[in-house]
C-alpha cells in the first residue's frame, strides 16, 4: 500500500477523536468499526477517563501542557507548522501524520480540508507534491514523529482504552494499534529512546514528606494531626502523584481503575480528582491500597509486554518503569 | 497483535484505505464535508456547511432534558462596527425566529471568529426599545411627540420634497450624512443618481488624518497589514482591542505573535493592546511622529534600510528637481541629503518630546530594524485622529515601511485597494455636474474628506441650508464635537427645513429629527462589502435572514419588510422606492438608474440588483456556483462569502501587460502612457484617477530600470516620499514626512495643563450604534476619567470621586479612575458613554440616562450663550417583554464629554483633532457627575481661531480649481465643477470616468 494511500486510514482514525457527529459516523462505518455511541460515551473515554493529549502521558507531571507539550509544539514548528493550540491532542498528531504521509509520497494531497486554513495540520504551500528533496525530509519527519511522540505512548495508551471503553473506542483503539504495528514494521525502529522518556524522571525512592494540606481537599486547613490520627503513610501519600504520572511509575490509572480497585478491596472512594482519590485511600488503608497497586504494576508489566513490536525501545522503558513501581511499592508495603 | 485477545489479526488495511478513498472522493464530489478535520478538536468547531438547512442541537435551556432543536443555519455579516465579519443566523425551524447569532467559517475576513458585538446582534433584533414603525413628529422638533405613519406617507412627502429641490436647482439642499456605511458604494450611487453631490460621511470626525498620511504617500489612502506574516508589528494605539478591523486583524496579529512576531505598541493608556506588546511605548500625546522619525533617522544613520527599494521606488528624482535643483539627480546624491535630513531626530530629541526614556526608543528601533521586509504597521485613529498634524503620524509611519521595503510584502503593509473588490454594480451613474460647499468649503482644498462636523456653523455662517437632511445609522449630536451647536442647527426649522432620522434605534440626533425611519439590524438588510484583512480580496453579502430562509424554503418574498420585525425596512428597498417616486415617470433621468436590465420600465428589485452583480462581476463565483448546483446569488445566499483571490502581492512591481502597451511614450519623469485602452475591470475599488497626457494617452505605468511597472497610483508613478501636491496647494513646509506640534504640545498646555485622551473605545462597544444590546450594555456602561495617582494626588481625589473638566468651552463632571495605566500629565475618558435621552422621550432605557436639556435663548448679557445637560435620573430596571429588563442593576451610564469639545479642524486633513487641552479640578458643591455645561459663543470664536489656519483654494490653488483632482472623493463630481467659480469653464469635462468612487469607511 502507497503511504499516499494509508494517510487515508490514518486521517479517518484522526478524525474519530472528536464528539460523535454524522460525519464520524459515516468514517466508523467505513472503517468497519460499527456506529459510533452516543456523546456520553465519548465524553466518557476522552474526557473523564484518558484524556487524548501527549503530555499526560510523556509529562513529568501527568498533567496537561509542560516541557511535554512544549516539545511537541517544537516538532510542528520544525516541520514549518504553525503549532495548533493544543498541539499534542492525539486528534492533530495522527493529522499529522496523515500529511506527513502524503507529502513524503509526493501524492496530491487526500482531503481532510487541504484548503481550510483552520487545519493546522495542513499549513499554506504543504498541499501536493513538493521536490525529492521534499519529499525526503517529510519521509524524515514522519518517522521522527511516530518515535518521538506517537510510540513511546500510544500504545499504553490504546491498551488503557481497551480496557475502559465500550465496543465501539475498544475497536478504534485496536484497529489504531493495527496501523501503529504496521507502521512500526515498515519503518524498522529507531535506535534511540524518544527524548519524552531519556528525560522522564523516575518514581523516587524516597519521597519528600507530603505537606499537610495535601491530605485533605487541598484547601489547607486541615492540619497533620488529621492526617496523622487518620493514619495516614507519609510516604505513600506523595506516591500517589508519582504513580499516577504515567512515564514516571510505567503505570495508566484511570479513574474506572481506581473505582475498580476500591471496590474489590472495599476501600473507600472520596470523590474527587485521581490524585486525591488515591490519597484518601492510601491514608484510610494503606496496606489494602498498596497491595492494590503493587498488583497493578504486574498487570501493567504484562500488557508492556505485549507491544514491544511497536517500538521496541519504548516497550523496554515502559516495562522498566512498571518493575520499577512495583519494587518501590513493594518496599513501602514492607515497611 | 492478537497473542493476548486484544487485536483481531490480518485486517486488510489497504482495503479499509482503498473503501475510504472511494468514499471520501464521492462525497466532495457532492461538495460534502467528509473529514470532520482536526480542527473539530478544537473550539473552532462548526456545523459542517451541508447540515446548515437542518442543523439538530440540544436546547441548553432543557437541561436535563434531553430536547432537541433544529436550525436552519444563514449566513449574514455584522453591522456593528465596519469590519464587516461574517455571521450565522440559528433560525428556529419551528418558530422561523433567530435565536442566536455565531461565526460564518466560511468567511474569509473572519473566519468563523467574532467579537462580542457579533452575537449581541440577536439581543438588537429583539430589544424592546427598538422603533418598529415609521414615525412622524408632532408636536415641535425636539419636542419628543410622535405618531405613527405609514411608509407611503413618509417616502411622499420626502419624494415631493427632493424632486422640488432638483427641480429648483437647490441641488445643495438635500444631504445624505452617514456613520459607519457598512456597505460599498451603494448609496453613494443614488446620491450619483439624483445628480446631487449630496453625499456626507463622518470620515474627518474619524480616519481623515490617518487616511491623509497614507494617501500623500502611496495614491491609496489605507493601510492593509499582513499581521499574521510579519516579524515585527508596529501598533499606534489600541488596535488589538478595539481597532479598525478589529477581530479579523486581532486573530491575524495574535497569529503572527504566536509565530515569534514581536509586537511594538505605541498607546499613552496601558490598554489591553499594550499589555500584549513587547515594547510598550507611553508617550506624551502628540509626539508619536518625532518618535518614528528618530527610528527612521536610526535606520538610515546605521544604513539598515532597503537600500535598492527606496532606489526603485521613491519619487526621488522628483524631489532633487524640486529641492535641490543644484545637484548632480543621481541616488548617491540622494543618498547623501537623506543622510542628514532627519539627523535632528536623535533620539534624544524624541525622548525629550515624548516623555519616554532613550533607552527604551532605541531598544524598540532595534528591533524595528531586525524587521527587513517583514514590518506590519497600522494607524487609523488614535495619534492620527487626535492631534494638530496628526496626519504626519501615519506619513512617518509608513516612513519605515517605505525605509524597510515593507510595501506588499509578505508580513509588510499593503495599501488597501490592492486587497479590496468592489464588484461592478447594475448601473453606475455618472458624475454630478457640481460642486457642495457646505461639505467641500474652500479653505481645506486638501481635506481627504467632508468637512461634516463644521455643518452646524456653516448654516449658522449662512452658507448654505438644508432642505431635506437624512442622518443614517449616524448620531452626529452625540458623536461629533459640539453636540450642542448640532442642536441647535437642527432645532433651526430656517437651516434644516426636514430632518430624516433613518435608524434602528433611538439615538440623541433622532430626538431632533421630523421623521424616524426604521432601518434594519444586520439580519434585516442587504449589503456588499469587501475590507483588507489580509493579502487577499473577498465579497461578503449581508442579507435578511428570514427573507433568505422563507426563500430557500420555497416562499417567495418581494419586500423585505413581510419579514423584518414590525415595519422595519431595509435600506436599499428604501432608495429604490425613494427615488422612483422622485422621478416617476423617468423624466428626470433619476428611474432609469433603478430600473430592472431584464425588463426595462420595471422596478429594480434587490434579487436583481445582487442577482446581476454576482454573475458578472466576481471572477470565479459562477463558477464556484455551478459546480455546487446554485446560481451565484443562490451561493451567496447559502455562504455569504466569497473569496476572490489570495496573495495578490506587489502590484506595483508587476509588469504592464503587452495589450495595454500600445503607442507608449515615457515623460521625463519616468511615468508611462499608452495609447490603448483601459481594460475594464470588474473591481470599482475607489482608486485616483491619474491624468492623462498631452495627448490624451493613458497612464498605465512606470518605468523602473527598464522595465514598464504597475508603480502606484500617485501623481509620480512612484512612493512619494516628496509630495509635489502639498508644495503646489500651499504648504511646501509639510513637503516631506515631518514633525508638527499638536495643538496639546506640552508647550501649548500652559501651566497646570493636562491632556485629555477622548479617542479610545471599550471593546465591547461601538459608539452609538450597540448600545442597544443588553449583553454589551451590562459588561460596558459607564467612562470614568484614567487618572495616574500621582495627579489624584495632587488633585486629594479617591476613585470614584467626582471631578470636573474643564475644555476651552466650558466642562462636564466625570467620576475619577485611580490608575497607573496612564501617563502622570494625562487623563483619559472613552467616548463610548454617557448616552441620554429627554425626559418623556423613548430611548434606550438600558444605558440611556435621563436628562434635562439647558439653554438660554438668544444671546444673553455677558456674550454667553450657555447650553447644558442636567441628569435627571440614571438607568434602573423596567419590565418589558424581555425579563432581563428587570435585573438591570447599574445606575451610572457615565458622562456626554464631546459635548464640551469645539471644533479642531486640521487645516490640511480636514480631521477633527480630538485630544483636549484641559484643566482637571475636583467638582465643586452640587456637582453631579453626567453633567455637562458648555458656552456656544465660547465654540464659535473657537471655530473661527481654527478657520484661520486654513490656506484657502482661492489664495493657494496652482490651478484655479478647488482641490487637487487625483485626491480620493466620495461621489466626485464632473472635472468642470472642480473650477473655482471665478474660473469655471463651461461644458468641459475632461478624464471623467462613469462611476463614482466608492465609498467612505470609518
Amino acid at each position: 500500500m502507497r503511504s499516499g494511500e494509508r494517510s487515508e486510514l490514518w486521517r479517518a482514525l484522526a478524525a474519530l477523536v472528536g464528539p460523535p457527529s454524522r460525519e464520524r459516523r459515516r468514517l466508523a462505518e467505513a472503517l468497519e468499526l460499527g456506529s459510533p455511541p452516543g456523546p456520553e460515551e465519548y465524553t466518557e473515554v476522552f474526557l473523564l477517563q484518558l484524556p487524548p493529549f501527549a503530555s499526560v502521558y510523556l509529562g513529568a507531571e501527568g498533567m496537561l501542557g509542560g516541557e511535554a507539550r512544549d516539545r511537541v509544539a517544537g516538532f510542528w514548528r520544525a516541520v514549518g507548522r504553525r503549532p495548533p493550540a493544543e498541539p499534542d491532542h492525539l486528534g492533530l498528531l495522527l493529522a499529522l501524520y496523515a500529511s506527513l504521509l502524503d507529502e513524503g509520497e509526493g501524492a496530491e494531497s487526500t482531503g481532510a480540508g487541504t484548503d481550510r486554513p483552520l487545519d493546522p495540520a495542513h499549513p499554506k504551500g504543504s498541499e501536493a507534491g513538493g521536490t525529492a528533496v521534499e519529499r525526503r525530509l517529510a519521509r524524515h519527519a514522519r518517522k521522527t514523529l511516530f518515535y518521538e511522540h506517537l510510540a513511546c505512548w500510544l500504545p499504553p495508551y490504546l491498551l488503557s482504552i481497551q480496557e475502559v471503553a465500550e465496543p465501539f473506542y475498544h475497536r478504534w483503539a485496536e484497529l489504531l494499534m493495527e496501523v501503529l504495528v504496521r507502521e512500526g514494521e515498515e519503518l524498522g525502529g529507531n535506535g534511540e529512546l524518544a527524548v519524552h522518556l531519556a528525560e522522564a524522571p523516575e518514581l523516587e525512592e524516597d519521597p519528600p514528606r507530603v505537606e499537610p494540606s495535601d491530605m485533605s481537599s487541598g484547601s489547607g486547613k486541615v492540619g497533620s494531626t488529621k492526617a496523622e490520627a487518620g493514619g495516614g503513610h507519609p510516604k505513600a501519600t506523595d506516591l500517589a502523584s508519582q504513580v499516577l504520572t504515567p512515564v514516571r511509575s510505567g503505570l495508566i490509572l484511570t479513574r474506572a481503575d481506581l473505582v475498580r480497585g476500591a471496590r474489590g478491596r472495599e476501600l473507600p472512594l472520596r470523590i474527587g480528582e485521581r490524585r486525591f482519590a488515591l490519597r484518601q485511600m492510601l491514608a484510610a488503608e494503606p496496606f489494602a491500597t498498596l497491595e492494590w497497586l503493587e498488583e497493578e504494576a504486574r498487570r501493567w508489566i504484562r500488557l508492556h509486554q505485549s507491544w514491544a513490536l511497536v517500538a521496541r525501545g519504548a516497550g523496554g522503558f515502559w516495562q522498566a518503569r512498571a518493575h520499577r513501581a512495583e519494587e518501590v511499592i513493594r518496599e513501602l508495603r514492607a515497611s | 497483535m492478537g497473542e493476548d485477545g486484544r487485536g483481531k489479526p490480518d485486517r486488510d488495511l489497504n482495503a479499509l484505505s482503498r473503501r475510504l478513498s472511494a468514499l471520501r472522493e464521492d462525497s466532495e464530489a457532492r461538495g460534502d464535508t467528509f473529514y470532520p478535520g482536526p480542527s473539530g478538536v478544537n473550539l473552532a468547531a462548526f456545523p459542517p456547511k451541508e447540515r446548515w438547512d437542518d442543523w439538530v442541537e440540544l436546547d441548553a435551556k432543557a437541561w436535563p432534558r434531553r430536547k432537541e432543536r433544529r436550525y436552519a443555519l444563514v449566513p449574514t455579516t455584522c453591522f456593528n462596527c465596519e469590519s464587516a465579519c461574517g455571521l450565522l443566523a440559528y433560525v428556529d425551524r419551528e418558530t422561523l425566529q433567530v435565536r442566536r447569532f455565531e461565526g460564518n467559517p466560511e468567511h474569509p475576513g473572519s473566519r468563523g471568529r467574532n467579537c462580542a458585538k457579533g452575537p449581541a446582534t440577536v439581543n438588537q433584533v429583539t430589544d424592546p426599545d427598538r422603533i418598529l414603525f415609521p414615525l412622524k413628529r408632532a408636536g415641535r422638533r425636539g419636542e419628543g411627540k410622535w405618531v405613527q405613519v405609514d411608509w407611503d406617507e413618509a417616502l411622499d412627502e420626502l419624494a415631493q420634497r427632493i424632486r422640488a429641490a432638483i427641480q429648483d436647482e437647490r441641488r445643495d439642499e438635500v444631504m445624505y450624512h452617514v456613520g459607519r456605511p457598512g456597505e460599498d458604494g451603494f448609496t453613494e450611487r443614488v446620491m450619483a443618481a439624483w445628480g446631487i453631490d449630496g453625499h456626507n460621511s463622518h470620515t474627518n470626525i474619524c480616519s481623515s488624518g490617518a487616511r491623509a498620511g497614507y494617501h500623500f504617500w502611496m495614491g491609496i489612502d489605507r493601510p492593509s497589514p499582513d499581521h499574521a506574516n510579519a516579524d515585527v508589528i508596529l501598533l499606534v494605539s489600541s488596535h488589538l482591542e478595539s481597532g479598525h478591523y478589529f477581530n479579523p486583524h486581532a486573530q491575524r496579529i495574535l497569529e503572527g505573535k504566536a509565530r515569534g512576531a514581536k509586537l511594538v505598541v505605541l498607546d499613552t493608556r496601558l490598554s489591553n493592546t499594550a499589555t500584549h506588546a513587547d515594547h510598550w511605548i507611553a508617550p506624551v500625546p502628540g509626539s508619536e511622529a518625532a518618535i518614528f522619525l528618530a527610528v527612521a533617522n536610526h535606520l538610515i544613520r546605521t544604513g539598515r534600510y532597503n537600500v535598492e527599494f527606496v532606489r526603485r521606488w521613491w519619487n526621488w528624482e522628483e524631489y532633487l528637481a524640486e529641492e535641490h535643483p543644484e545637484r548632480e539627480r543621481s541616488f548617491h546624491v540622494f543618498q547623501e541629503i537623506l543622510g542628514e535630513l532627519y539627523s535632528e531626530y536623535t533620539f534624544a530629541f524624541a525622548a525629550e518630546e515624548s516623555g519616554v526614556p532613550e533607552a527604551e526608543l532605541r531598544s524598540a528601533a532595534e528591533t524595528i530594524a531586525g524587521a527587513g521586509t517583514r514590518l506590519s504597521t497600522h494607524n487609523w485613529r488614535s495619534a492620527a485622529a487626535g492631534n494638530l498634524g496628526g496626519w504626519q503620524v501615519s506619513r512617518t509611519l509608513f516612513l519605515l515601511n517605505a525605509l524597510m521595503g515593507a510595501v506588499a510584502t509578505e508580513g509588510g503593509t499593503y495599501p488597501n485597494a490592492w486587497n479590496k473588490f468592489v464588484p461592478r454594480p447594475i448601473h453606475s451613474p455618472s458624475h454630478p455636474s457640481h460642486w457642495n460647499e457646505l461639505t467641500w468649503p474652500r479653505e481645506y482644498p486638501l481635506a481627504l474628506h467632508e468637512l461634516s462636523f463644521l455643518l452646524p456653523h456653516f448654516l449658522e455662517e449662512g452658507r448654505g441650508k438644508l432642505d431635506v437632511y437624512f442622518t443614517r445609522v449616524y448620531n452626529p449630536v452625540w458623536t461629533n464635537p459640539d453636540g450642542f451647536s448640532w442642536i441647535r442647527a437642527l432645532l433651526d426649522e430656517e437651516k434644516v427645513g426636514l430632518h430624516v432620522a433613518l435608524t434602528p434605534t433611538w439615538n440623541e440626533t433622532a430626538y431632533f429629527a421630523d421623521y424616524v425611519l426604521p432601518m434594519g439590524h444586520s439580519s434585516e438588510r442587504h449589503d456588499v462589502h469587501s475590507y483588507e484583512q489580509y493579502d487577499g480580496q473577498w465579497v461578503g453579502f449581508r442579507q435578511p435572514v428570514l427573507r433568505a430562509l422563507r426563500e430557500r424554503l420555497g416562499e417567495e418574498v418581494k419586500d423585505t419588510r413581510e419579514v423584518n420585525p414590525g415595519e422595519v425596512w431595509e435600506e436599499n428597498e428604501f432608495w429604490i422606492e425613494l427615488s422612483w417616486r422622485i422621478d416617476p415617470d423617468g423624466s428626470m433621468g433619476i428611474r432609469e438608474n433603478f430600473e430592472s436590465r431584464r425588463e426595462p420600465g420595471k422596478k429594480l428589485t434587490v434579487d436583481e440588483y445582487y442577482g446581476w452583480m454576482f454573475e458578472n462581476s466576481v471572477p470565479g463565483l459562477p463558477e464556484r456556483a455551478e459546480a455546487e448546483g446554485l446560481s451565484p446569488l443562490e451561493y451567496m445566499r447559502r455562504y455569504g462569502a466569497f473569496e476572490v483571490r489570495k496573495g495578490v502581492g506587489a502590484v506595483y512591481e508587476e509588469e504592464v501587460p503587452q495589450e495595454e502597451r500600445q503607442g507608449l511614450r515615457t515623460d521625463e519623469m519616468g511615468r508611462v502612457y499608452s495609447e490603448g485602452e483601459a481594460p475594464e475591470s470588474p473591481n470599482v475599488v475607489p482608486l485616483p484617477p491619474m491624468d492623462p497626457d498631452e495627448e490624451g494617452r493613458r497612464r498605465v505605468g512606470v518605468e523602473v530600470d527598464g522595465q514598464v511597472l504597475r508603480g502606484f497610483p500617485t501623481p509620480s508613478g512612484r512612493l512619494e516620499f516628496y509630495s509635489r501636491t502639498l508644495v503646489d496647494w500651499g504648504w511646501p513646509e509639510y513637503a516631506l514626512p515631518t514633525y508638527i506640534h499638536s495643538h496639546v504640545h506640552p508647550k501649548r498646555l500652559g501651566e497646570g495643563g493636562m491632556v485629555l485622551i477622548s479617542t479610545f473605545r471599550l471593546p465591547i462597544q461601538i459608539h452609538t450604534r450597540s448600545g442597544n444590546s443588553k449583553w454589551l450594555d451590562e459588561i460596558g456602561h459607564s467612562n470614568p476619567l484614567w487618572v495616574h495617582p500621582r495627579d489624584a494626588r495632587a488633585l486629594g481625589v479617591r476613585t470614584g470621586d467626582p471631578l470636573r473638566v474643564e475644555t476651552e468651552i466650558g466642562h462636564f463632571v466625570v467620576k475619577a479612575w485611580v490608575t497607573e495605566g496612564i501617563r502622570p500629565g494625562v487623563v483619559a475618558c472613552s467616548h463610548h458613554m454617557g448616552r441620554w435621552r429627554l425626559a418623556g422621550q423613548d430611548g434606550q432605557r438600558a444605558i440611556m440616562a435621563t436628562v434635562d436639556l439647558e439653554r438660554e435663548e438668544g444671546r444673553n448679557g455677558g456674550g454667553k450663550e450657555p447650553w447644558g445637560l442636567s441628569l435627571r435620573e440614571g438607568v434602573r430596571p423596567f419590565p418589558s417583554q424581555d425579563p432581563d429588563s428587570l435585573r438591570i442593576w447599574w445606575t451610572d451610564v457615565g458622562v456626554h464629554q464631546n459635548l464640551t469639545f469645539s471644533v479642531h479642524p486640521d487645516p490640511i486633513s480636514g480631521m477633527h483633532c480630538w485630544h483636549q487641552a484641559v484643566r482637571v479640578r475636583p467638582a465643586e458643591a452640587g456637582d453631579e457627575p453626567g453633567e455637562v455645561h458648555v458656552d456656544l459663543a465660547r465654540s464659535r470664536a473657537v471655530y473661527r481661531e481654527w478657520l484661520e489656519l486654513t490656506r484657502s483654494a482661492n489664495d493657494v490653488s496652482p490651478d484655479g480649481t478647488r482641490r487637487p483632482h487625483w485626491l480620493l472623493r466620495p461621489v466626485r463630481p464632473t472635472r468642470d465643477a472642480y473650477q473655482l467659480p471665478e474660473t469655471q469653464a463651461s461644458g468641459v469635462a475632461p478624464g471623467v470616468g462613469s462611476h463614482t468612487e466608492g465609498p467612505s469607511q470609518g
